[in-house]
């Protein structure tokens, strides 16, 4: 919250943070100077021609202020809230553009229109409005802030407040390079990659010594005028050991920075699956399944390959330039000074081909995300496939997403297959020039053949490396790439987590209360709207309403898989926000609208929250959900496997399973979604008999379309289209004749209908 | 225990309208209230008790924007489906339209300026039909090519903003957005 609003003060267009000083100037010279600071505004960001615009509506005193600054001069308009006139305000939703109007004695007023980005503070603001209309004064106009710094908590180097879902200062970590970001992973693993890095190193140096020998080979001991004929065995026995060692080093090289590699992308995978543990469900919601899937499995794989070969590849490769620049300079500078003409064109080339690359790189990636997405939501849903023999149009919907890498692919390849060549070619350029200055020279005496064959090991030794670099480029961009989507995840906060100093409550009682809560998924849709009811510990809620009202929602809120975005929600007095989350979701059972199992035995499915949980205590919940015949039915009873998502059962077993796991976490709150959605009369007795069991002494919320099943409740509360129409018990509110009469009558009439 | 049937919806149940259709597209007239709602008569019913608080909604607001708009009464019940504006009378047609670009809000973006990566957010500087704007995208993902190839940047307040012809950009934007593309 913080950092964003000081990111947006940064942009030029108007953001509705701040209340211009212009803006409260005007407002000020009109108003007595005791209530000339705004209590409360809101930008409206478009204006009537439908262009961004900025139009101010301000709260002071007991007037409603509209500044006009889409005009040459600001235009204020006020209209008296307390006056003799009645004044309304309403917010009227759209898509992408909202109306906030102001209605004075049935009449339109004032109509602003403002974008998603307005639309909770203008929200707020009509609040606020409100409140004033009605003689409410509302001092602590804000509430707490979600996100309170952290005193503590502070970044060294920026002196930025840490967030408190992370250790590391996120905006430092954002603002180090990926590479760097990727050695600090390597550097975990000290040894490994010392003994690597310095076999590497010494098989380089190494590399260099035998042409060196070569060179006294043919000039000192081979030729017909030698001087050390006795020095051909001892230089042979030199030569061999030189070799041994080398292998030896490249093979500890190998070995070592493979299991670096293998270690860098295990680590990261966890990390990432640790935090990915911490995201809302909001995070699940909106990236596909498969995307996610891929980058930390096929992401963390690419990272292995650059770190086991192309971290060492860069780092000798620039060690032999180097070295062997130095080694040619000291030979012979003419020569050396040929040697390296190619390099800086070969330079040029490599810059532009990874200008090229990128993009390309990040194209396929997105490319092949995509047909993973199409995998991971296809075979879930074989069945529907199937039933709607749809394999046909799947198969071309899977082909032709594998055919856009593929035509993407075509293009990389293109690019660096072509970058390639031209790279050979330079080099052999470079040689060609050295021949042609040295050939002369030879004939005419004045070079020895050892010393220029010596002298043309070094030029390929030199070559050679800046070949290796230009492969390697490609490995790091890909390594980068995959790295950066590593990171995204790393980098993304959590919306939902614990603040530091959370209030302990190990053991809840059970009072729920909702403070004006509202709720959106989306930014735009209000799904719930200004909820408020108490809920005493051990009370029985029977939450009903038109499908699509937000029941689930609302339960949602409650085991705060998400936050409200206005309002709060307390748990026996204390803001879930101000809760461990970890604790409090371990105190609310739930029992989804869909239950989800995970593959593995019933046993553990029914566990799930507990895994310390005994055998008598398994069975004993299962015997409490009515589960335990049928899974003793089973040939593999507790053991049957039930296959990814629970498959393998049918939908009232599934559901019943549910409730047994519920029931063994025995929570102080429990939350039954539909739990009796998909079973016949009799297990729908079965389960109602589990149900009136396990709500015994909890609070409970349950939701229910058949009317009937809520009839154990001591209240229910009706939500239509994210507002709670009513509330309280079934005769109170069959004699209110309201939304509950309606349905009751609608379901009684369908049940006497079925009867006949 | 308590009951408390909230106040405001008690007079929402009140003014609750049954729910009623208009046969012919002909037939529909709307008219703006006092209150700056829309309300709707059928004028094959002689003293027509209007319909009030009435809603337009488009049924495809990105891939049939012209076609099938649907007018609603204040419970989001559909009054009736017009497949096409062709129908209504004039007066009625202007208004329809009149609401949608009064509800609606989705710049095209012309040229794509700058692109700030900071850590959390994204800020894009873009221009618009409607004029400049920062978009500030906060998911990868949220900048994302469409079937037909049209690109769309999500706001992380909820504002879509359109790339209709990507390719019709300059090449300093497609060059910033290609990079991007999730
Ligand atoms: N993850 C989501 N993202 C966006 N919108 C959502 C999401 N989940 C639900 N909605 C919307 O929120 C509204 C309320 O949904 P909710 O699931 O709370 O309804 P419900 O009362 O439980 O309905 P039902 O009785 O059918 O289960 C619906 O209009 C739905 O379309
Ligand atoms: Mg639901």
């Amino acid at each position: 919250m913080i950092r964003m609003a000081s990111k947006v003060t940064k942009t030029k267009t108007p953001t509705g943070v701040e209340l211009p000083h212009a803006v409260a100037l005007l407002i000020g010279d009109t108003t007595p100077a005791n209530v000339a600071k705004p209590s409360a505004f809101a930008m409206a960001d478009i204006a009537t021609s439908g262009g961004f615009g900025e139009t101010w509506a301000a709260l002071a005193g007991d007037q409603l202020f509209i500044v006009d600054m889409n005009g040459n001069t600001p235009e204020l308009r006020a209209t008296d809230l307390t006056g003799e006139r009645k004044v309304e305000v309403t917010i009227i939703e759209g898509v992408g553009s909202s109306r906030f109007r102001v209605i004075v004695d049935g009449h339109l007023q004032e109509e602003l229109r403002f974008s998603c980005r307005q639309a909770r503070r203008f929200s707020r603001f009509q609040h606020r409005v409100e409140d004033r209309i009605k003689g409410r004064n509302t001092v602590d106009s804000d509430g707490t802030p979600v996100v309170a710094p952290d005193e503590d908590k502070v970044c060294n180097t920026c002196e930025r407040a840490i967030p408190d879902w992370t250790d590391n200062c996120p905006h430092c970590l954002h603002q180090r390079k990926i590479i760097v970001r990727l050695m600090s992973y390597v550097l975990r693993h000290k040894r490994l990659f010392y003994i690597g890095m310095g076999a590497a190193v010494l098989g380089a140096m190494l590399m260099a010594v035998p042409p060196f020998l070569t060179k006294y080979l043919i000039d000192d001991v081979l030729a017909s005028d030698a001087a050390h004929t006795d020095w051909l065995w001892p230089l042979i026995g030199i030569l061999g050991a030189v070799i041994a060692a080398r292998v030896y080093c490249e093979y500890l090289r190998l070995n070592r920075l493979a299991m670096l590699g293998e270690q860098v992308a295990h680590d990261l995978r966890a990390e990432a699956f640790n935090h990915l543990r911490k995201l809302s469900l909001a995070y699940f919601t909106r990236k596909p399944t498969g995307q996610l899937v891929n980058r930390i499995t096929h992401d963390s794989d690419r990272l292995w390959d650059f770190i086991a070969f192309g971290l060492v590849n860069v780092t000798i490769s620039s060690l032999m330039i180097v070295i062997i620049a130095v080694v040619l300079l000291a030979h012979d500078p003419i020569l050396a000074l040929l040697t390296f003409t190619p390099v800086p064109v070969g330079i040029v080339l490599m810059y532009l081909h990874t200008r090229r690359m990128r993009p390309m790189l990040q194209r396929i990636w997105a490319k092949w995300g995509k047909m993973t997405s199409v995998l991971s939501d296809v075979l879930p849903g074989m069945r529907v496939v199937k039933a709607f023999t749809q394999e046909d149009r799947e198969v071309h919907r899977f082909t032709s997403s594998s055919k856009a890498v593929l035509d993407d692919t075509e293009d990389l390849h293109g690019e660096w297959t072509r970058f390639w060549p031209k790279i050979t070619l330079l080099l052999n350029l470079g040689t060609l020039i050295v021949w042609s200055y040295a050939g002369p020279r030879i004939i005419g005496g004045e070079f020895e053949v050892g010393e220029f064959v010596m002298f043309l090991s070094y030029i390929w030794m030199f070559y050679g490396p800046i070949e290796e670099l230009g492969v390697m480029n490609r490995v790091f961009q890909r390594a980068a790439t995959s790295a950066q989507r590593i990171f995204d995840i790393l980098d993304t906060p959590p919306t939902v987590f614990t603040k530091s100093n959370p209030v302990a409550r190990p053991s809840i009682e059970g009072r729920v209360r909702f403070e004006d809560v509202s709720f959106t998924y989306d930014g735009v849709k209000r799904v719930l709207q200004d909820v408020s009811f108490e809920v005493e510990p051990g009370e029985m809620i029977g939450l009903a309403g038109p499908s699509g009202g937000g029941k689930t929602t609302l339960v949602n809120l409650i085991c705060r898989f998400y936050d409200p975005i206005d309002g709060r929600v307390f748990i026996d007095g204390i803001d879930v926000r101000d809760m461990n989350l970890h604790e409090l979701r371990s105190q609310i059972g739930v029992v989804l609208q869909e239950p989800y199992l995970f593959a593995g035995t019933v046993a553990q499915n029914i566990a799930y929250g507990n895994h310390e949980a005994d055998m008598d205590r398994i069975i004993e919940a299962a015997r409490a959900a009515n589960a335990h015949d049928f899974i003793v039915g089973f040939p593999d009873g507790y053991d049957t496997i039930v296959g990814e998502r629970g498959q393998t059962l049918s939908g009232g077993e599934r559901q019943r399973l549910s409730i047994a796991r519920a029931i063994l976490n025995n929570p102080r709150v429990l939350i039954l979604d539909e739990a009796t959605s998909s079973v016949d009369s009799k297990t729908e007795m079965k389960i109602q008999e589990a149900i009136d069991r396990l709500v015994e002494g909890r609070t409970t919320f349950a939701i229910a379309h058949r009317l009937s099943t809520l009839r154990k409740a001591d209240r229910l509360l009706i939500l239509k289209k994210g507002k709670l129409a009513e509330c309280g018990t079934h005769e109170e509110l069959i004699a209110a004749d309201g939304v509950y009469a309606e349905l009751h009558r609608t379901q009684a009439e369908l049940a006497a209908v079925m009867a006949v | 225990m308590t009951t408390q049937t909230v106040e405001s919806d008690k007079k929402e149940q009140k003014k609750d309208q049954p729910h009623r259709t208009i046969a012919q597209a002909g037939n529909l007239r709307l008219w703006r209230d006092a209150r700056g709602h829309l309300a709707a008569l059928d004028t094959s019913i002689e003293n027509d008790k209007p319909i009030e608080e009435v809603r337009i909604a488009r049924c495809f607001p990105w891939s049939q924007r012209d076609r099938y708009v649907s007018v609603r009464d204040g419970e989001g019940r559909e009054i009736i489906l017009l497949p096409t504006l062709d129908e209504v009378d004039d007066a009625t047609r202007a208004l329809i339209e009149e609401e949608l670009t009064a509800q609606e809000f989705a710049p095209r973006v012309t040229a794509i300026l700058e692109v700030e990566d900071g850590f959390d957010l994204t800020v894009w500087h873009v221009n618009t039909d409607r004029g400049p704007f920062e978009v500030h995208v906060k998911h990868t993902e949220d900048v994302r090519q469409m079937e037909d190839g049209s690109i769309i940047i999500k706001d992380h307040a909820g504002g879509k903003f359109a790339v209709d012809n990507p390719i019709a950009l300059d090449l300093n934007s497609q060059r910033l957005i290609e990079e991007r593309l999730a």
